[in-house]
């Protein structure tokens, strides 16, 4: 019962905190360049650089990590599994393989054809998955079509990638995949930001049912929430916003995962305590590991997907033995 | 005070029927024990009760249909405990109690003092104080059926339906919950129970349905509803019965052939 005032302190801590990531993130430059570092370039150049160049990266950070760490804790809460993630209900995938198609078929209509691409791949996805399992009553039946469709779309994207019609579409394909906020624009933001804050808006009043259903379908119907339409408004929330924001940053894994479980020991097991917390941790997340990528002043940058999966597949591994070490 | 009449209850899964025709009222101050053997259609009958299940007929609360009743309003009205509830999550005792407060809390506002109140009266009930902060996965099981007991009666509602609460237990902890949900009916409210220890059904109800393949068979005080007839016709066993203190002790013997 003394989650509320504790949950307001973790809460303002963690705002605090992306705040402070945040300017960082807008006056840090590659290999850890404070700006204004080269004083000669320039008031003009120094304000491209700071609200054209790292503004949308660093606004993306907070969209991205807040919209992944927000769905993953309520897909954990919704499927009651420790070890769920937003890439489980296929919006990820769709979105690689909706961008692939883009570059494919070399479909440039403008600046946003790969982010429309994506969004579109990530929508069809998510109403495959609700056409498949959305009124199932077994969690088991989303979870594993969830799987399928990713499975699925992960052979398309590979099947693109082996017809590739030359190898630099293969490259750009790639590295588009590896997931990271560099090098992307105003536009990006805009795009993305519209359907990113809808879906959160939508997985946010979800909590109290989330709560509800860790007793089991049964009670949190008996209790007054319907598991039918919480299934609904998560998977949709969880689609529309990490599908916006994959489409214009490519997959990064593991931080919907891992966030939920770094904040438990604080705020505790309720879903609906972990929600709001784990979108500012995710934020927090994305933009701290942004900020490591830039910091090698050599070599090409590290995409921030890759360095997500190297510092969370460990994690996950991690969770399991825990797992398995206390039981259920 | 709450009224629960049921009329012409079919529940069926599928093509199969799983409960026909039953009908009952039922009122504040009563322990209802549902008795009858495996897939008689006890808990598909208490699962029409409490609007979980989809079925033909009536129930009404009050006089009104809980069809007509909005979700929140009837989820403070009828608690539901589920044979052998899940909890997913590491909840401590307190916290798992307090889900119990869900229908009554406004959105977006902490508990009242009232749902403080109220799970404080639950933990107490249950007699699950002392286990108020211990997490709910290392409760033995008569711990976690009175845990769980506990988040039920949160609910503070005029009608509780419990779906066998003391299967599992020993005999020390199935004579506390069933003490416990006496108790409860006795402050006021409806209970109904579904049970499978027909001495202990006799012992603590003040009403028995029986029922044998999803029809009522008998429906009365427990010991007319527990005669030799109606026990050998629906479990295909024989009775002895004894009494003890002025108090009828019915108790399942051997079982006899059901063509006989």
């Amino acid at each position: 019962m003394s989650g509320g005032r504790g949950q307001i302190g973790i809460c303002a801590l963690l705002a605090v905190l992306v705040a402070a990531l945040f300017a960082v993130s807008v006056l840090t430059g590659r290999g850890g360049a404070w700006l204004p570092a080269n004083q000669h370039l320039g008031r003009e150049v120094a304000d491209i650089i700071l609200f054209q160049v790292r503004l949308p990266r660093a606004l993306l950070g907070v969209i991205a990590g807040g919209a992944l760490g927000l769905c993953g804790a309520a897909l954990q809460g919704l499927l009651r599994n420790p070890l769920a993630e937003p890439g489980l209900v296929g919006a990820s995938g769709g979105a690689a393989l909706g961008a692939v198609v883009v570059f494919y078929f070399g479909l440039f209509g403008g600046a946003l054809a790969v982010p429309v691409g994506g969004f579109i791949g990530a929508m069809a996805a998510l109403a495959l998955l609700y056409a498949l399992a959305g009124r199932s009553p077994d969690v088991m039946t989303l979870i594993l079509a969830g799987v399928a469709i990713n499975a699925f779309a992960g052979a398309l994207t590979s099947l693109a990638l082996n017809l590739a019609p030359s190898p630099w579409a293969a490259l750009e394909i790639v590295f588009w995949m590896m997931g990271s906020i560099a090098d992307r624009g105003m536009n990006h933001v805009a795009f993305a930001a519209p359907f990113a804050v809808a879906g959160m808006a939508l997985v946010l009043t979800t909590g109290r049912a989330l709560d509800a259903l860790s007793l089991g379908r049964d009670t949190a119907r008996s209790l007054g929430f319907s598991p039918a339409a919480t299934t609904l408004r998560v998977i949709l929330g969880t689609g529309l916003a990490v599908g916006a924001v994959v489409s214009v940053t490519g997959v990064i894994g593991f931080v919907g995962l891992a966030v939920p479980h770094l904040l438990r020991p604080w705020v505790g097991h309720h879903p609906s305590r972990l929600l709001f917390p784990s979108a500012l941790a995710g934020a927090a997340v994305l933009l701290a590991a942004d900020i490591l990528v830039r910091l090698p002043l050599r070599g090409p940058e590290l995409k921030l997907g890759v360095v997500t999966a190297l510092i969370g597949a460990p994690f996950f591994l991690h969770l399991i033995l825990k797992a398995r070490r206390t039981g259920p | 005070m709450t009224v629960l009449q049921a009329r012409g209850i079919n529940v069926s899964f599928g093509a199969m029927p799983a409960v026909t025709g039953v009908g009952f009222e039922a009122g504040p101050g009563t322990l209802l024990g549902l008795i009858g053997p495996n897939g008689a259609g006890k808990t598909s009958l208490l699962r029409a009760l409490a609007g979980l299940v989809p079925f033909a007929g009536t129930v009404t609360l009050d006089g009104g249909p809980i069809a007509g009743i909005g979700r929140r309003s009837l989820a403070r009205t009828v608690a539901y405990l589920a044979q052998g509830e899940p909890v997913h999550w590491p909840f401590t005792v307190r916290e798992l109690v307090a889900l119990g407060r869900l229908p009554h809390r406004p959105p977006f506002q902490g508990p009242s003092p009232a749902d403080r109140e109220a799970v404080a009266e639950a933990l107490a009930l249950a007699d699950v104080e002392a286990l108020s902060d211990r997490r709910v996965d290392t409760l033995s099981g008569g711990e976690r059926a009175r845990a769980l007991l506990a988040r039920a009666l949160a609910v503070k509602a005029p009608v509780l339906l419990v779906d066998e609460p003391i299967a599992a237990l020993d005999p020390y902890h199935q004579m506390h919950i069933m003490e416990v949900l006496r108790a409860y009916a006795e402050a006021g409210a409806l209970v109904v129970a579904v049970l499978h220890d027909l001495t202990l059904a006799e012992r603590f109800c003040h009403r028995l349905l029986l029922l044998r393949g999803g029809r009522l068979l008998a429906d009365g005080p427990p010991h007319e509803v527990l005669v030799d007839d109606n026990v050998r016709a629906a479990y295909h066993v024989a009775v002895i019965h004894h009494v003890h203190d002025g108090e009828r002790i019915t108790l399942p013997w051997r079982r006899v052939d059901p063509a006989s």
